[in-house]
């Protein structure tokens, strides 16, 4: 083979190599938006749900409470 | 044949290599992390919080329905499921403090007084006028039972 042929080859695989990676790695962990992220970002999120359900678990609850008759 | 083979296995050394390069687990949770399994445990507290809620309504609503047929009953079910529903909310703020660093595990205490709170009446134990009462009672409250077992089993213990 031509050696300039197989330098060119070399510097296709380094040009989309990270991409590729890229790719593999979201697929493997389940990612398929190929939206990034880090452990904190996770705990963020959670955090953020969280706070969600208790506001609605507080505006849920109101209403078993705030119709009381009977106590 | 020889330098398809190296280029073949230059190509695959080449993606290994990019792998390599990437930020370590930008990409994925980190299970080891504490912080991330607590963030988690305090979001599986909060769902399962946020789930009793609901079937409260649920059962609330169902109780709604003795308040003139069978206001004795009524007046059994009503003020139980105001505590319960008081004790859940006292759960979820001590949720959501630990979601924003309260590190005391009160919260699980609290989720323990909901427990606690739901399981001191036995909605199918009264002398219903209709014997089919029973059997509905048991239906209706079967899924409220189910939520609060399973906070127990999941979060009262520890």
């Amino acid at each position: 083979m031509d050696p300039a042929l197989l330098v060119a080859l070399i510097k296709l695989v380094g040009a989309v190599g990270p991409e590729l990676a890229k790719a593999i790695v979201d697929a493997i962990h389940g990612n398929p938006q190929g939206q990034a992220e880090t452990d904190a970002e996770y705990v963020v999120r959670m955090n953020t749900l969280t706070a969600k359900l208790v506001a609605d678990t507080l505006a849920t609850d109101a209403k078993v409470i705030g119709d009381d008759s009977g106590s | 044949m020889h330098k398809s083979l190296t280029i073949m296995i230059i190509s695959v050394v080449g993606v290994f290599t990019a792998l390599a390069s990437l930020d370590g687990c930008k990409y994925k949770v980190n299970t080891n992390n504490p912080q991330v399994v607590y963030a988690a445990t305090v979001e599986s507290a909060a769902n399962l919080n946020n789930h009793l809620a609901h079937v409260l309504i649920d059962v609330n609503t169902f109780a709604e329905q003795y308040q003139s047929a069978d206001p004795e009953y009524y007046n059994k079910l009503k003020p139980w499921l105001v505590k319960v529903a008081q004790a859940n909310d006292k759960a979820a703020l001590a949720i959501l403090l630990a979601s924003k660093g309260d590190t005391s595990n009160s919260w699980r205490g609290a989720i323990l007084a909901v427990v606690a709170q739901a399981q001191s009446v036995d909605p199918t134990v009264f002398g219903f006028k209709n014997p089919k009462t029973k059997a509905d009672v048991q239906i209706a409250f079967a899924g409220f039972f189910a939520t609060v077992n399973a906070m127990a089993a999941s979060f009262g213990g520890k």
